[in-house]
């Protein structure tokens, strides 16, 4: 965050945006002078730091930016007095033995009065003038500087700019992707107030405080702003400001910014496993154990915020699969009031399918009851995998039946001449298996099942007559048979072939070298 | 059953009940209100016979205060005054003229949980001394670094306004000590988050240039009695002397002011720029921030102007008169940090500014009391508020052209003692811009 004065904007009509500092060649030379600067400066005051920072203003770049890059620069100072002696004590010496005398209006009585205090503070007076004011920020001796590379200085800068910004904000929404326990306990720590709406696909949250209702209020623009770090933090993200500028200013006016726009420019990107916030070594340990078992189910962390009434409930873990969403809640210590409440949630929710996976040495008291109404797993050091993969496999024999059943009953409109399980089960949302039993189980008019594949009656004879042509002209191979196959329309050409009555015959592994013939039966019955 | 809670800075109102003071907020699933219209929620629910329970106001428990002050006959109008107003408003009394004091009454007669709300942490120290000495207990404190809840606390504008979430409910009366910071934006939300039913100003200067003044009624009452300097100089204060001296730059500077002055006058007049207001000028701060010859037309009028203000010739004529009252004690004031500490170098007098060490301005103004230390050299840190005593002579080296700041710098030599003839010497640079806002601060 930056004084409010080196705040750079634009705005339109009804929009504002900070002016970021691209990363450009200019941008990121004079970012990297600044810090050479700094770092050449140890040993000197930051009185003369000062001076010549002040000059680079004039180097043709918008003084405040320079002054913005040079604000976060002195955060990674460390400041000391110079002084030989404590200058609070020195100059407590000083006026006493000044006073005493009455002002020293000229030079001589000045010089005697410090010759005196230097000789009960066994100094020179030399070291006693420079001591007197060693406090004074201007007299500071940089002792320390932090070195930074200078595009993530730039980055740090735009990001700074932005909370900035944000400090004249009268509400903020957002939607990401991750970190959600930590966005909430933020914004609950900085007495903010949340209001959580489905949009598209996900969840929007709108931050405000108490105050906001009554009028607009940029009192809580700072706590905004101290929410935007952890926000942008994730993959993806979209965030939305409303801004009142100036006092009285009757329009307000909206930043909008987004992690495709902005993302690549206001913060150093963490790779997807150090953007994931673990609360204990317990949970990472079990995300690490479940993603190398490969079984089909997507894990994410604190896949996004569940509406419970007015609040949220964010679970720690969410398992996904065609549809399927499966949570799992970890609680390290917990007591019978915590589990009661956890179950009054659920209940609320419907019918959400949550595990609760409870630390038994951490238990208060041995609660059976409870953990029959509840999905309950308990563990010790680890999380076992056991039962949650067999709560998971339940789920899905039981989604796979539910959905079988459905796609049965249901009337599926197929208008493609070919169609796969696999891309019939991601166009209806459901699990792959599910269709795949339901094909067997179901007539579908007009179509032939070849395997996990349907394909048109009209499709099948059109193919067949192509490849009839084609062999009356001469010999066939796979190779050609396939692109008579695809150019139709059709796939996986080995299992049309066989389903109209061809069989391959190959002669070493080269398809080039395998023939096409009809088989026997057919043969009989086209020369019917 | 209606339940009344408080909110961070606002009251939740639960149950079948609207009242005329807050609104519906779906965020929570209740009625909403401000924290300020508290006494004005509970009379509506009295009024229509409605069974509640209040469970927002949390004070700390407060044992029997009594105090020792004695009330001089326009203090005892002053305190019936605000009493007769409903406990409610400002007085507006001189610098010296013992606010405090009415202050101090009104805490004894309510024996309530008390704020006391200050511009600075000078006063802060000094409101705490002065609580713990009267009533015996010690006070609580916000700000500077101090975190303690007392039933008697003081705290700084700032401090009550970022913590107004949290202490809003902790105290039944409030008092704003130069109560004219209040109706900024940010801070008459500390009027507003509070549900202090019982609230008193303090101030010597009620007007405001912007008109915020015409907020004060709203947030805690508005001017209950006032009292001009005129009325009590002599009697209940010193009578002073106005005295202005001119002094021109040295030759140097006069070069240097005139080269940069003209940078900025040409700009104006090439740009056909206008500054008469105070409008005017924020317009043509904004236009700094785009168009570099008004950055450094800008930057030429400052530099022009500390020419002005900081002049070594002033400095010299300060030394003269050091040497004529160096009987007296004496404060002076600048604008520039940099021309204090030049002035302390030069006649080893100890400086307050916003880098001194708190601890250490603490023992500068004791020591400034117990006549130690005779002149104590400060910029805008010192204009309000803090007592010092018998400050005789006061010099301005510089200054906005703010009138109220004037007031207060004049009221810190005012403070009655048998015998004294306070005086304020304003030591001016001639011919330069200077001098015209010396004039505007004696409108």
């Amino acid at each position: 965050m930056l004084p409010s004065n080196l705040l750079i904007t634009r705005r339109g009509r009804d929009k504002i945006r900070p002016v970021y500092a691209q990363l450009n060649q200019g941008n990121l030379e004079i970012a990297r002078l600044l810090i050479q600067t700094y770092g050449g400066y140890v040993g000197n005051t930051k009185g003369e730091l000062n001076e010549v920072v002040n000059g680079m203003e004039n180097l043709g770049h918008d003084y405040r930016y320079v002054r913005g890059l040079s604000t976060l620069l002195d955060r990674r100072c460390r400041l000391e007095p110079k002084a030989t002696k404590d200058p609070v004590g020195v100059r407590r010496q000083v006026f006493k033995i000044a006073h005493k005398k009455g002002f020293p209006t000229t030079p001589e009585a000045r010089l005697a009065a410090l010759h005196q205090a230097a000789r009960q503070l066994e100094v020179t007076v030399e070291e006693l003038e420079e001591s007197l004011y060693g406090d004074l920020e201007d007299e500071l001796v940089l002792k320390d500087f932090e070195p930074v590379d200078p595009e993530a200085l730039v980055k740090q800068y735009n990001l700074s700019l932005t909370q900035t910004l944000l400090f004249y904000s009268t509400e903020l929404t957002f939607t990401t992707v991750g970190n959600w326990q930590r966005i909430f306990r933020q914004i609950k720590w900085l007495g903010l107030i949340y209001t959580i709406r489905r949009s598209d696909g996900g969840y929007e949250i709108k931050v405000d405080g108490p105050a906001s209702l009554f009028k607009l209020n940029r009192r809580y623009g700072t706590s905004l702003a101290k929410l935007l770090p952890i926000i942008v933090q994730n993959q993806a993200w979209r965030v939305e400001a409303k801004i009142l500028r100036r006092k009285g200013d009757r329009r307000l006016l909206n930043l909008e910014l987004d992690n495709e726009k902005h993302g690549g420019i206001m913060k150093v990107l963490e790779t997807p496993e150090e953007a994931e916030i673990y609360d204990s070594q317990v949970e990472q340990d079990f995300a690490k154990r479940f993603r190398a078992l490969g079984t089909g189910w997507t894990l994410t962390r604190e896949p996004e915020p569940i509406p419970v009434g007015r609040r949220v409930m964010i679970p720690d873990f969410g398992f996904r699969k065609g549809g399927m969403v499966v949570y799992l809640e970890v609680a390290g210590f917990w007591t019978p009031q915590y589990l009661e409440e956890k179950l009054r949630k659920l209940r609320q929710l419907g019918d959400v399918d949550m595990i609760v996976a409870a630390n038994r040495d951490l238990a208060c008291q041995k609660l059976d009851k409870i953990g029959e109404k509840l999905n309950l797993v308990y563990y010790k050091r680890r999380i076992p995998l056991r039962p949650i993969l067999i709560h998971l496999k339940a789920r899905e024999e039981r989604a796979v039946r539910e959905q079988t059943r459905r796609l049965g009953a249901e009337s599926l409109l197929i208008q493609k001449p070919v169609v796969e399980a696999k891309e019939l089960a991601e166009k209806l949302g459901v699990l792959e298996d599910a269709v795949k039993q339901a094909l067997t189980e179901r007539e579908f008019p007009g179509y032939t099942r070849l395997g996990d594949m349907l394909v048109k009656k009209t499709k099948l004879k059109e193919i067949r007559e192509k490849i009839e042509n084609r062999l009356n002209s001469g010999e066939l191979n796979l190779v050609e048979a396939s692109r008579i196959v695809e150019n139709a329309g059709g796939r996986r050409t080995a299992n049309i072939l066989d389903a109209l009555g061809y069989s391959i015959e190959w002669c070493g592994i080269d398809p080039h070298s395998t023939k096409i013939r009809r088989k026997a039966k057919i043969q009989k019955r086209a020369r019917n | 059953m209606i339940l009344l809670r408080y909110d961070r800075g606002s009251l939740l109102i639960h149950g079948e009940v609207g009242t005329p003071y807050g609104q519906w907020d779906p965020r929570v699933g209740a009625f909403r209100a401000m924290a300020i219209y508290y006494r004005e929620v509970l009379a509506y629910l009295d009024r229509s016979h409605m069974v509640y329970r209040d469970e927002s106001a949390n004070p700390p428990p407060v044992s029997t205060l009594s105090c020792r002050v004695e009330l001089r006959p326009y203090q005892k109008t002053a305190l019936d005054a605000w009493f007769d107003a409903g406990r409610r408003g400002v007085i507006v009394l001189p610098t010296a003229a013992g606010k405090t004091f009415v202050a101090l009454k009104a805490i004894e007669k309510l024996n309530v949980a008390t704020l006391v709300v200050v511009p600075t942490l000078d006063l802060l120290d000094q409101w705490r001394q002065i609580l713990s000495n009267q009533f015996g207990v010690e006070a609580g404190a916000y700000g500077g670094g101090d975190d303690i809840l007392k039933p008697l606390t003081v705290s700084t504008y700032d401090s009550a306004y970022i913590r107004a979430e949290q202490l809003g409910n902790r105290f039944m009366f409030i008092i704003f000590d130069e109560v004219h910071h209040l109706p900024a934006p940010s801070y008459s939300q500390i009027a507003e988050m509070y549900i202090a039913p019982y609230r008193m100003g303090l101030t010597a200067t009620y007007e405001r240039e912007d008109g915020g003044h015409h907020d004060l009624p709203r947030l805690i009452g508005g001017r209950v009695y006032q009292l001009g300097v005129d009325a009590l100089a002599g009697r209940h204060l010193s009578p002073y002397t106005h005295e202005k001296i001119l002094v021109d730059l040295t030759p140097d500077e006069q070069k240097l002011y005139r080269r940069e002055y003209d940078v900025f006058a040409n700009y104006l007049r090439r740009k056909r720029v206008v500054l008469r207001s105070p409008e005017d000028f924020r317009r043509f701060i904004m236009r700094t921030g785009v168009d570099p010859e008004a950055r450094e037309a800008l930057l030429a009028r400052n530099k022009a102007l500390k020419t002005a203000l900081n002049s070594e010739a002033k400095i010299n004529a300060l030394g003269e008169f050091l040497q004529v009252y160096s009987q007296e004690k004496i404060l002076i004031f600048t604008r520039y940090n940099q021309l204090v500490y030049r002035i302390s170098r030069r006649f080893l007098i100890p400086a307050i500014t916003y880098q001194t060490p708190r601890e250490e301005r603490k023992e500068i103004l004791e020591k400034f009391k117990a006549g130690e230390y005779r002149a104590i050299v400060t910029s805008q840190v010192l204009d309000e508020g803090v007592d010092v005593p018998d400050a005789s002579v006061g010099f301005i080296l510089g200054g906005t052209g703010s009138s109220r700041e004037y007031i207060q710098r004049l009221g810190r030599i005012l403070r009655k003692k048998r015998g004294k003839q306070a005086k304020l010497i304003e030591i001016v640079a001639r011919e330069t811009v200077e001098t015209r806002i010396s004039q505007r601060r004696h409108r």
